[in-house]
């Protein structure tokens, strides 16, 4: 223990705050437990609903209602959920800026549908019932500044199933995932927690059973010409139990640019997984079909109506150089500054974050993804909320007092 | 980094964790949100993350998600319907007094005095340099004596 003198003690310290009681731990353990295992079966974690929303959730519910009234689209309509905090205002600017696509593609899931050969076992049983599936997806709105792609998205399908059975689910030679001595309700959630409680009272209720349930998404991010488009940003949620819905920010890759229109691959991942319980533990098994492993393509076609005007900024000192780079959209600033040491190694160059300076406001960078190239640069990761005024803008490092260390950007076209 | 030490480091740390949100964010509702949050926006770049400076990463992702939460919270609740958390202390100046200081003193002395972080680390969770770090200490340490002198002349 670090020596104080005039300070009070660590544990005295540590007492101001109420120790964390079990519900916190068994909160923390589920969900790295589910990092670590489960994906809900849909390719994606599922961005937890806060507990605090709770406490807030007739204010959300009121301004949910409030959107909707308002005519708010579906990115705008994402923009009053908890911890949206970092994408809000770019959602509702989405909403005014992006065009109605209303593009529809339907797709049919290949393979044997059940009932016209008798199934092996469970796990055959449960990819017939796969088979035939029909998916329709539609584009609702579409933005691209030339960079980046957004997308709002409805995805339907039939009525997803869920099993339930008593004993071992035969057909399961090896299991993707096995928590040892933990319930179900421990370890998994799903976006409806009424749906977990069902689940969760079927499998306790028995000395061991399974429940094997079909799920849907869209795959994070889409393809271009056989490239990845990854993905920036997204949220998505069920409208009914057949109809799921969202929005997806994707980015090209680096020196690739569009303009007009452009057609892009999406991705709808469709599943079947298994939960099986006993006295042992609780084990989880992903299911889908060898042909396409659970993956149908989409090809869509997107209107590119926006442009990103490019910006950049230098800074050089004796002991470093700072490279800014950046782009203004209809929605947003984005880009990235690079460090580069004079001499020796950039892990003992200072490392900043940077708000950017607009007239009057002072933007928070809400990206922050760092980046680095052995030792050799350091590249730190840019995003602020549209300013109101773009005649002037400064990059400033966080928690430096003067100006010394601002870069100014200059517009490059 | 591997799932599997990512997993056991990161529960490790939740009680300094939670202290810590709790420091910023002063409701038991919200440090759990933000610290969820947190783990999971780590999670997603765990494999550029070097496991000698987990420590710093997650708490600076955690304190990150607690500015994040707060100002989330200034927009959706008024700060007065915040409901007040029942826990009391045993030392009330002394909370008084921390609770008191700036944020961007008394995260840096937190972490340092309460739960034992370098100042290698204080300067990478919060990202800032060592000389700053120093200064922040020093400024805090000045601060809170002074506090706690007054309150204990009052007192």
């Amino acid at each position: 223990m670090k020596r104080v003198n005039d300070l009070p003690s660590r544990d005295a310290l540590r007492a101001l705050y109420p120790p964390q009681d079990e519900a916190y731990m068994r909160a923390i353990r589920r969900t790295l437990a589910a990092l670590e295992g489960e994906r809900e079966a849909s390719g994606k974690v599922r961005r937890r609903i806060p507990f605090a929303a709770a406490l807030a959730a007739a204010l959300l519910l009121a301004l949910a209602c409030t959107a909707v009234a308002a005519g708010l689209g579906i990115f705008g309509s994402f923009s009053g959920e908890p911890f949206s905090e970092m994408s809000a205002t770019r959602l509702q600017r989405l909403d005014a800026v992006s065009d109605e696509t209303g593009a529809s593609v339907t797709l049919t899931a290949p393979g044997e549908q059940a009932g016209k050969t008798q199934p092996a076992d469970d796990v055959q049983a449960a990819l017939a019932r796969l088979a035939g599936r029909q998916f329709t997806l539609t584009v609702d709105q579409a933005y691209g500044d030339g960079r980046k792609l957004y997308y709002s998205y409805t995805l339907h399908t039939d009525a997803p199933q869920t099993v339930f059975g008593e004993g071992r689910p035969a057909g399961i030679d090896a299991w993707d995932s096995f928590v040892a001595g933990a319930r179900f309700d421990e370890v998994y959630g799903f976006y409806d927690a009424g749906e977990t409680e069902r689940v969760a009272q079927w499998l306790n209720g028995h000395d061991a059973a399974y429940v094997i349930r079909e799920s849907v998404s869209l795959g994070d991010g889409a393809m271009m010409d056989g490239e990845v488009l990854e993905v920036y940003d997204s949220n998505w949620t069920w409208k009914d139990e057949n109809t799921l819905t969202g929005f997806e920010e994707v980015r090209l890759p680096d020196g690739r640019e569009v303009s007009g229109e452009v057609t892009v691959q999406m991705h709808i991942l469709y599943s079947a997984t298994v939960y099986y319980q006993d006295a042992s533990g609780v084990y989880w098994k992903h299911l889908a079909p060898e042909e396409n492993r659970g993956i149908l393509v989409a090809d869509v076609t997107l209107p590119v109506t926006g442009k990103a005007a490019p910006l950049a900024g230098k800074l050089e000192t004796g002991e470093y150089t700072v490279n800014a780079s950046l782009y203004v959209s209809d929605v947003d600033v984005y880009g990235t500054v690079t460090v580069t040491a004079a001499q020796g190694s950039v892990a003992f160059v200072p490392r900043w974050d940077y708000a950017l300076l607009a007239g009057d406001e002072e933007l928070h960078n809400l990206d922050g993804a760092a980046s680095g190239n052995g030792d050799e640069t350091y590249t730190l990761g840019l995003r602020y909320d549209l300013p109101e005024n773009k005649d002037k803008l400064i990059l400033r490092p966080v928690g430096l007092e003067d100006s010394q260390d601002d870069i100014e950007l200059v517009w490059q076209e | 980094m591997t799932n599997r030490e990512f997993a056991c480091e990161a529960e490790a740390l939740a009680p300094a964790l939670w202290r810590i949100a709790l420091s910023i964010v002063r409701s038991e509702h919200d440090a759990q949100d933000a610290i969820q949050q947190a783990l999971m926006n780590v999670w997603q770049r765990r494999d550029r993350i070097d496991g000698a400076k987990f420590r710093a990463y997650l708490t600076r992702a955690v304190v990150n998600a607690c500015r994040d939460v707060q100002r989330a919270r200034m927009k959706s609740v008024p700060v007065e319907t915040m409901p007040e958390e029942a826990y009391e202390p045993p030392d009330t100046a002394l909370r008084d007094a921390v609770d008191a200081l700036e944020e961007g003193l008394r995260t840096p002395l937190l972490l340092y005095y309460m739960e034992e972080y370098s100042m290698q680390e204080v300067a990478r969770a919060l990202s800032m340099t060592l000389p700053q770090v120093k200064s922040r200490l020093f400024r805090a340490r000045r601060k809170l004596r002074k506090m706690l002198t007054e309150e204990g002349m009052q007192g």
